[in-house]
């Protein structure tokens, strides 16, 4: 029997899937072999029966192979190269245009871009469910990381920030939501003091980023709590849970600019936010509405543009619009759109939960940014320090975006092996 | 029995199974050997493929269960798979009648 099942399991390609092929295959061929037994036969003829009525071990090896396969996700990883290329180009422009940055400026950014794909890569080729199964440790290091990093005297601000890096908690936290399912009210209560993280990064300077995780892992809370994950009433919890979450901070937000508590530019950034005067962040929107008047379809408008602080931020896409023309601008934000879509449509498509709430995560921050960048663009709303997924430059910027898509591409890999991906972690 | 006849559907027989109660793989061997008076002897390699796929293709769930001592893993058709297979079942009326047609 064991040699049957070792032909068989060669042909099977994929480690996780092996484990629970064996043992599905080994019980069948006990329960013929004791009908075998029941039928009048020796125990040892039983068990050779029984082992030739299963038929050819290639033959069957290799159709589960067939199903058992770990995919790639081919659309995605040319979506995401052909943005990749895109984004080298876009910064070496830059730098040609811009000389102040200096002459490396563009080759240094093509070469972060290459390691973030290489980085997405080796991602993808891992097994998403050990984030899983760690989830609380890696979260841990997450908070740690928080409460550390102002004494460590790094720069909170600036293009060269790490502060970016904290969105890699989008997935750490779609796990541990995983990890509390079915615990009622307590399981709740520890998935809101896990979400309470975007509080810690405050203190790196970067309100928008923490406001924006913040409302990303709500939405995924609020996700879980709906699909019935904590067995407890839906309706009350949301409706608590957002009374206090979504009025609080607003609230508090309110108390902060009118009380004078936060840094002036802060004030003045929300202040535009809310649509009130704001002289300085008023200027910089209008500016770049102004610029976008002078776009072509396709080219440069030959304006210089000026002025217009965070032109490799807030404003990279009105810089390609300016430099390259409005088709440009309009293919790299539909293709950005395109990448978000394509996650929320693998996460939704596949049926193990935790790469369900893992992925949507990942898709609605890739949404989120790629549309207020675009409403940048179009001088909707003031400066907000975000970043363009694969376009901005910054090591750690680059390296959010590429890990989070490798980890997207991970689950779609597992998804036909999943329940052999140790999920149920008991 | 020719080969290909039974293998395309096999698949609708597998749902029709389980469309009557959850069951693990060796129990839906018997039950079909019983049911077709040994005309279907289903090879255990096929089967297996055959259920893998249809959960892939989400016509079936499967979950562990302990059953004796032992730990089984019983499949459970949803509600895609009940559409595939009243499909596929009116595919199959049709198609024999019109062979009886011929013959007869």
């Amino acid at each position: 029997m064991e040699e049957y099942l070792n032909i068989l399991l060669e042909q099977i390609q994929c480690r996780q899937a092996r484990e629970m092929v064996r043992e599905e295959i080994r019980n069948h061929i006990l329960d013929q072999a004791k009908a075998n037994e029941r039928d009048g036969m020796e125990k040892k003829e039983a068990l050779e029966e029984a082992v030739r009525d299963m038929g050819d071990p290639l033959e069957t090896g290799a159709a589960l192979n067939r199903v058992h396969s770990p995919r790639t996700d081919w659309r995605m990883l040319v979506l995401i190269g052909v943005i990749s290329i895109l984004s080298v180009f876009v910064h070496a422009g830059i730098g040609i245009r811009e000389e102040s940055l200096g002459g490396v400026y563009g080759l240094r950014h093509g070469a972060r871009v290459l390691i973030g794909y290489m980085a997405m890569l080796a991602v993808y080729r891992m097994d998403y469910s050990y984030i899983g199964k760690y989830a609380k440790r890696i979260a841990a290091l997450f908070l740690l990381g928080a409460v550390l990093l102002p004494f460590t005297g790094m720069k909170p601000n600036g293009t060269t920030s790490v502060y970016e890096l904290i969105y890699l908690y989008i997935p750490v936290y779609g796990a541990l939501l995983y990890r509390y399912r079915g615990n009622g009210y307590k399981g709740i209560l520890k998935c809101v003091l896990w979400m309470l993280f975007p509080l810690l990064t405050l203190r790196m300077n970067c309100l928008s980023a923490s406001v924006l995780l913040f409302f990303v892992l709500a939405a995924m809370f609020s996700a879980a709590v709906g699909k019935g994950w904590f067995k407890v009433s839906k309706k009350r919890v949301l409706a608590g849970f957002w009374a206090v979450f979504g009025l609080l901070p607003a609230l508090g937000m309110t108390a902060a600019v009118f009380g004078n508590y936060l840094a002036t530019y802060q004030t003045e950034r929300i202040k535009a936010c809310l649509g009130q005067n704001s002289s300085y962040y008023d200027y910089q929107r209008m500016q770049a509405a102004e610029y976008l008047k002078g776009s072509r379809l396709i080219g440069g408008s030959g304006e210089e543009m000026m002025n217009l602080p965070g032109i490799q931020n807030d404003y990279l896409l009105n810089f390609v619009a300016n430099y390259y023309g409005m088709a440009a601008m309009l293919i790299i934000s539909l293709l950005l759109l395109a990448v978000a879509a394509r996650v929320i449509q693998v996460s939704f498509g596949q049926g193990n939960p935790l790469g369900m709430i893992m992925g949507s995560g990942c898709g609605l921050f890739f949404e989120i940014v790629t549309v207020i960048d675009i409403l940048h663009f179009f001088g909707r709303i003031p400066s907000t320090r975000l970043f363009l997924p694969f376009f901005s430059p910054g090591g750690s910027g680059i390296a959010v975006a590429y890990v989070l898509a490798g980890i997207v591409l991970s689950v779609y890999r597992y998804q036909n092996i999943k329940n052999s991906l140790r999920t149920d972690y008991s | 029995m020719d080969k290909t006849l039974i293998s395309g559907s096999m698949a609708m027989l597998v749902l029709k199974l389980l469309s009557e109660g959850d069951k693990y793989g060796y129990e839906m061997i018997e039950t079909l050997r019983q049911r077709s008076q040994n005309v279907f002897e289903l090879k255990a390699g096929t089967l297996y493929p055959l259920l893998h796929n249809l959960e892939e293709k989400k016509m079936l769930v499967s979950y562990e269960k302990e059953v004796l001592g032992k730990v089984r893993k019983y499949y459970s058709i949803t509600k895609e798979g009940r559409k595939m297979l009243a499909s596929k079942e009116d595919e199959w009326r049709k198609y024999s009648k019109a062979v009886l047609h011929v013959l007869a």
